[in-house]
């Protein structure tokens, strides 16, 4: 508790000292409940500390409420001062305010993103000890159903052992359908996650084998669909036409599963396919290593047993969270930027608040000559530091909280949507940003203020000179500003190029021009044939829409996973890239995609019943048979049927630039019913946008029911396939802008603050016959120089963190001469453009009047 | 004095024993940075009046010492308008003691 009894002492400052010991002590036993209360909560201590610091922090309404009461200030007055004195300064207050909110806010929201995406412990009790036991070559093929027994039999290794499959489900008979995510569980399930509903009851082995449908609802449905009601358990809701009784809503917390997000929780019947993905929980006392090990010889010992052959390995992967390694380098990279911009906020707050401290040394001095104690000028620094730290930190959560839903928007929806904990605005770390907002405010505007309590008061009213170790330290704080915007710009050029050229990259199609429309299945409840129909009366109706040229259906796309490829001329050859797209496509999907086609011929209808003919894209064709035409050949992948090749396309990128899935396509005929749940790509006449409303207005004129997964243009879609590059690109953009803007202000600040105090001598320099352009490049020379200071200091870093961009640039060399070229150039440039005022007042310098002031 | 909502509120948890700052903040849920200046603020108009613990007593319980608030005869008349002008916040607390409970 000693940090929030600091803010309790701090804040006791602007009680009235006849009350201050005892309205501590009544504030010390209030924090000292509070926190008996959390800790008996089951809160951790850091997240104890920080509600205590925050409880403390409220004591600043009740402490300026008892000042206010007090009336007119007495001796001291020192908030009516201080308030007095920062309204005077309204472009220095609001400079401190603007500064410090800025960088708070933004560190906030960056911090609580990579809190919830990758720093925060999975919300379920002893995450570490979750596993997957799975075929080594990933967590999602699993193990064989008859193997499940096996695994859950090592009792000594697991505490249990629970297979899970996802599904989505089809809510009816609450208004419009609706189409949400569930996974199919083994009872059991729950108590391996560790998490119990907080309403009804978990599945029980019954569940699974008795007539009677059950479900769990997620916290999300529960809220969405059913309002928070209460008495949801026990009622009957429709799930793909099928009555459930709801029987429990499982806690807020678990909006994820390792399966993916989750809305709604089913029992397993009997295993569904001949694969299942597990969840086990390790016996406490089994390092997984050696957890890791065992599995291994355990499973080669069962399939020898078993005689199997070719059962490949077996693994435990640890629960992670779904993330990519882009995503967690790309946070990283944020948290860095940021941590940066608010670096600078700091070291500019701290030149101002010195800044300012220098030029009231006199006021400092007459206070002190007329009878002020050192205690009231230490005081009124402290005051007026806590008012404006206190102004930033409002001005910062309120920044935070903006901050934190545009980054939402930018980031890729699945990263947020796959989150395992809830991204909100995290209390620990705003207190963390706050305290060191608080700090700076005090620790810089108390160096002046220390010293003019100290100071005699021999010459007060005479203007003065800062001191040598004041100029320094401010000297300081501008380097360090230029050095840290010229990395933030260096980084913003780098992942602005980056970004530039993903978008830039040719995909093989046109995304320009179309709109892609995913619905929610509903056959399930309609069957197939209604299905079909639906879905060719909606193709032949968006067809007819104005402003479309062509329609097209193209289904799931699915994958060879781990291939391998021969051709007729050449014996099996393994591809490098472990993934295949394989698509299948109607007839008009290469003409409506702008796919053009290098050899060969598009599909025709008849090309359906004709067997194996396939169209492949230029890459796969090169590889198969390089510089040699491929129309006409044929291909296989292991043991499977021949294809023959009919058409070449250009390459094609359908899955984003940055190729996830390799850049192999093959391309497969398909009949309209094959393709009734595919995905509808529109080609518009005009700009695509201008068609999501019609399109949405005719999907409902179609079947009412019918719900829309997703309607995006093809740009949109791209973007969301670049989105981690697009975010650090945006970000660090705008995070660049602050920073330049932050140091140009500084030297700004700095320099006319030098001009400022050289007046005199300036003045007389000219009256003894200095001429102006000497004067002027005096300025200039000062300015600059710290300017190019800044600039090589930050090249420094900028080497530095060379070594870690590489994995987050694309086609884009980490020390990119031309940028680093622009950054220092713009960074200069703008130092100058801020030398111009004070060289100009420098220049403008009147003897005569520098006279008549002494 | 204004009678607003906090203020009512705060006087009910007086009315049913609730006699420490914290312990008002918790079983109301009112911000403490709201509660304190109200307890302050009924204390000067002479509705409540304060007292603090035997600073011996916690010591032996090792935690700081507390802060009793009791409503007068004035603060019980008040809680009373309180409770007529917002009927909804002794539903809050359930039925009313008379009498402030012995301090346990």
């Amino acid at each position: 508790m000693t940090g929030a009894r600091f803010v309790v002492r701090l804040v006791s400052i602007l009680v009235p000292s006849d009350r201050r010991e005892r309205w501590v002590d009544e504030w010390v036993a209030e924090l000292h409940h509070y926190e008996v209360h959390l800790k008996g909560g089951g809160r951790s201590a850091s997240s104890t500390a920080a509600r205590v610091c925050l409880r403390a922090i409220e004591s600043v309404g009740d402490a300026a409420w008892l000042r206010w009461r007090q009336g007119p200030p007495g001796s001291t007055g020192l908030v009516r001062h201080s308030l007095v004195g920062l309204v005077r300064r309204p472009s220095f207050t609001l400079s401190v305010i603007a500064t410090l909110g800025l960088g708070l806010g933004a560190s906030t929201a960056i911090f609580t993103l990579a809190d919830a995406l990758l720093l925060r412990p999975l919300p379920f009790p002893e995450p570490e000890r979750l596993v997957v036991v799975s075929d080594a070559r990933s967590p999602n093929r699993g193990v064989d159903a008859e193997s499940l027994d096996f695994w859950r039999e090592q009792d000594r290794l697991f505490l249990d052992v629970r297979a899970r499959v996802g599904t989505s489900v089809v809510l009816t008979g609450a208004g419009q359908a609706r189409s949400y995510r569930a996974e199919s569980v083994e009872p059991g399930f729950l108590d391996v996650l560790g998490v119990r509903p907080i309403l009804g009851r978990p599945f029980t082995a019954d569940d699974a084998a008795g007539e009677a449908r059950v479900v769990l609802l997620a916290d999300e449905v529960w809220r969405e669909a059913f309002a928070r009601d209460r008495d949801v358990v026990g009622r009957s809701i429709e799930l793909n036409g099928e009555a459930h009784t709801v029987i429990g809503v499982l806690p807020p917390g678990v909006r994820r599963m390792p399966g993916g997000l989750v809305h709604l929780l089913l029992p397993m019947r009997e295993p569904p396919f001949a694969r299942l993905t597990t969840l086990a929980r390790l016996h406490p006392d089994i390092p997984i290593d050696v957890a890791q090990q065992r599995v291994r010889e355990l499973w080669t010992g069962w399939s020898e047993e078993r005689g199997l052959t070719d059962s490949g390995q077996v693994t435990l992967f640890s629960l992670d969270r779904g993330q990519g390694s882009e995503t967690r380098n790309g946070l990283l990279a944020l948290a860095a930027a940021v941590a940066c911009l608010f670096l600078t906020a700091c070291a500019n707050a701290a030149g101002l608040l010195l800044l300012r401290g220098a030029t009231r040394t006199p006021e400092f001095q007459l206070r002190a000559a007329i009878g002020a104690s050192r205690y009231s000028l230490v005081g009124l620094v402290l005051v007026e530091s806590l008012i404006l730290a206190m102004a930033a930190g409002a001005f910062g959560l309120l920044v935070a909280w903006w901050s934190v839903r545009g980054l939402l928007g930018l980031m890729p929806s699945t990263v947020v949507r796959f989150s395992y904990n809830p991204i909100s605005i995290d209390e620990r770390v705003f207190a963390f940003g706050f305290a060191l907002t608080v700090l700076t405010g005090l620790a810089f505007g108390l160096v002046p203020a220390m010293r003019a309590g100290r100071a005699v008061a021999a010459r007060a009213g005479r203007t003065v000179t800062a001191s040598g170790s004041d100029v320094r330290l401010r000297a300081m704080l501008q380097v360090t500003q230029v050095a840290l915007a010229m990395l933030l710009l260096v980084g913003a050029g780098l992942f602005g190029r980056s970004f530039e050229r993903l978008m830039d990259d040719d995909p093989g199609y046109d995304p320009a021009s179309l709109v892609a429309l995913e619905l929610t299945s509903l056959e399930r409840l309609r069957g197939q044939e209604r299905t079909t129909a639906a879905a060719q009366a909606l193709d032949e109706r968006l067809r007819g829409l104005p402003g479309v040229a062509g329609v097209t259906r193209s289904g799931g796309t699915g994958f060879l996973f781990d291939y391998t490829l021969e051709t007729e001329e050449r014996p099996a050859w393994d591809p490098p890239t472990i993934y295949m797209p394989h698509q299948y496509v109607d007839t008009a999907f290469f003409n409506t995609m702008g796919i053009a086609l290098r050899a060969g011929r598009g599909f025709v209808a008849s090309d359906v019943d004709n067997g194996a003919l396939v169209i492949i894209d230029e890459d796969l064709a090169d590889a198969l048979w390089p510089n040699e035409p491929a129309v006409g050949r044929r291909f296989r992948t292991r043991d499977d049927e021949w294809l023959t090749v009919i058409g070449v396309t250009e390459n094609v990128k359908l899955d984003g630039p940055i190729e996830p899935f390799g850049p192999y396509y093959i391309f497969y005929p398909a009949s309209p019913e094959e393709l009734r749940n595919g995905t509808v790509a529109i080609r518009s006449v005009g700009d695509p946008r201008d068609l999501t409303r019609p399109i949405r207005a005719t999907v409902s004129e179609v079947d009412p029911d019918q719900p829309i997964r997703s309607l995006l243009t093809g740009t949109e879609v791209t973007r969301e396939t670049v989105a981690d590059t697009r975010l650090l690109a945006v970000i660090t953009r705008y995070l660049a802008v602050a920073g330049l803007l932050l140091a140009v202000v500084g030297v700004y600040g700095f320099v006319s603050f030098s001009v400022a105090q050289r007046h005199r001598e300036i003045g007389i320099r000219v009256a003894l016959g200095a001429d102006i352009p000497r004067v002027v490049g005096a300025v200039f020379r000062s300015g600059l120089g710290l300017g190019m200071v800044g600039v090589a200091t930050g090249l420094v870093g900028v080497f530095a963190a060379s070594r870690f961009l590489p994995v987050l640039l694309y086609e884009t060399q980490p020390l990119d001469p031309l940028v680093i070229a622009f950054a220092a150039t713009a960074l200069l440039v703008a130092c100058a453009g801020a030398l111009l005022g004070p060289a100009h007042r420098a220049a403008s310098a009147d003897p005569a009047d520098t006279l008549r002031s002494e | 004095m204004r009678l607003t909502l906090p203020t009512a509120t705060v006087l009910e948890a007086l009315v049913h024993g609730h006699g420490y700052g914290f312990e008002v903040v918790e079983v109301t849920g009112i911000r403490a940075g709201t509660v304190y200046p109200v307890l302050r603020r009924l204390e000067e108009h002479g509705y409540v009046r304060s007292s603090w613990e035997d600073p011996e007593r916690a010591r032996r319980e090792g935690r700081p010492s507390r802060r009793n608030y009791e409503l007068t005869s004035e603060g019980r008349r008040l809680a009373v308008e309180a409770a007529e002008r917002y009927p909804g916040v002794g539903r809050m607390f359930g039925p009313r003691s008379l009498e402030r409970p012995a301090d346990a």
